[in-house]
């Protein structure tokens, strides 16, 4: 049960924490054509492929006793996982929402621009046409988040009743040979990502 | 007098547009009509300021410091909201909402996604989209394409009482149903103008 708890919170915060940043930059590169977002959407085009545990890696350094940001006192806790999964997640949620703008933009942009629609309405109405789009990105993200391992073990240490969540649990008890117990993590973290799928099928229904 | 002067637009190295010396006088409707491609709408945008021409001349006129323009699109974009919401991205007065709902008869629209009307349906919420405010210039680029004959004929009566004191500039390919209310009918072809007729209204 408490790795359930864990798990569930570390995804959850990591989850909707990409998505509040992630969101706003991939609307404003999507819809802002400008020189500067080409270069901006390449860049995180590549940060899209970073591999887990070099980011589990530099949060370590960062993080460590010898670490530049040790003050935070953040490595083997959730807080410091969660910062990692934001890390991984959010240029993922950027790049999967930006081609939906720069796509839906200019069908809106002349009708908006022919009214004289303010910019922050705008990007509300973006946002509103984005309704289902959005779920979806979110449903990614939060995929993403439960199934990682590379950068939470890293970062988390894996430390049984504090941040041992169900990736890296599956992954001890396979290495100690307990395969039942791990294939009951798996199916239990399938489940997990059924319901919430469910839910936000539901939610997509609806709009 | 609003004088444009010498206005050319080229798409792809391609001339599509290439008027010498386009003016227009204020509070008059201009109907502007003409074959397919003869670069009737891309008039339209270049005066609303939504594309330059080839030498920025329109925007150098920085027409928006004295007028407000408002330009209503061939095909409006509609949004995923109910009728109401759709008509207040406009401007948030209810009231005037609920008029305009009136005049166009779109009271049986209520309650549906904006996404679930017919063209014509579309097209009549979006011109009382439109008239949520008041502009000193009005371009239309035809605004009642998708209609059926009767509301063609009432949506042009709106429109006429809308734009009494305004200049108005309509892209139309229905001539008839609307040149009663022209002062001027522009004919276009091949990006040119090739004749400009004078009516008294």
């Amino acid at each position: 049960m408490g790795i359930l708890l864990v798990t569930m919170r570390m995804s959850v915060f990591s989850s909707v924490i990409s998505l509040l940043i992630g969101l706003p930059l991939g609307i404003l590169y999507g819809y802002k054509d400008i020189k500067v977002n080409k270069f901006l959407i390449i860049i995180n085009r590549t940060l899209m492929g970073m591999p887990p545990v070099v980011c589990g890696l530099l949060c370590y350094l960062l993080f460590s006793g010898v670490g530049p940001l040790r003050h935070l006192k953040l490595l083997f806790t959730v807080e410091g996982m969660i910062v990692a999964q934001v890390l991984l997640i959010t240029p993922i949620v950027i790049g999967t929402i930006e081609p939906f703008i720069k796509k839906l933009y200019p069908e809106m942009k002349e009708t908006l621009e022919g009214i004289k629609v303010s910019e922050f309405k705008k990007l509300l109405l973006i946002v509103n046409e984005s309704k289902y789009e959005i779920v979806s990105v979110y449903l990614i993200a939060f995929s993403r988040s439960i199934a990682e391992v590379g950068a939470v073990s890293m970062v988390g240490g894996a430390i049984l009743f504090k941040t041992n969540v169900m990736t890296t649990a599956i992954m001890n008890y396979t290495n100690m040979g307990d395969f039942n117990m791990a294939m009951a993590l798996g199916i239990v973290l399938l489940l997990i990502s059924l319901i919430v799928n469910i839910i936000a099928s539901i939610m997509q229904l609806g709009i | 007098m609003i004088n444009f002067g010498k206005i050319k637009k080229t798409y792809n190295g391609q001339v599509v547009l290439d008027i010498d010396n386009f003016s227009i006088e204020e509070n008059k409707t201009y109907v502007i009509t003409g074959s397919n491609g003869s670069g009737k709408s891309t008039l339209a945008k270049i005066i609303a300021n939504l594309i330059p021409d080839d030498n920025n001349i329109v925007k150098s006129l920085n027409l928006e410091d004295k007028y407000l323009i408002g330009y209503l699109a061939q095909k409006p974009y509609v949004f995923d909201m109910n009728l109401e919401k759709n008509i207040l991205i406009s401007n948030n007065d209810k009231n005037k909402c609920e008029s305009l709902i009136k005049k166009f008869s779109l009271e049986h629209l209520r309650g549906k996604s904006a996404k679930k009307f017919s063209g014509g349906e579309q097209q009549k919420m979006s011109l009382a989209r439109f008239m949520m405010k008041d502009y000193d210039i009005v371009i239309f680029d035809e605004p009642t394409s998708a209609m059926d004959e009767n509301s063609k004929k009432t949506a042009v009566d709106i429109i006429e009482e809308y734009t009494k004191n305004k200049t108005m500039i309509m892209i139309t390919h229905d001539l008839p149903c609307v040149e009663h209310i022209a002062d001027y009918i522009i004919k276009m072809d091949d990006g040119k103008i090739y004749d400009r007729i004078s009516r008294s209204r």
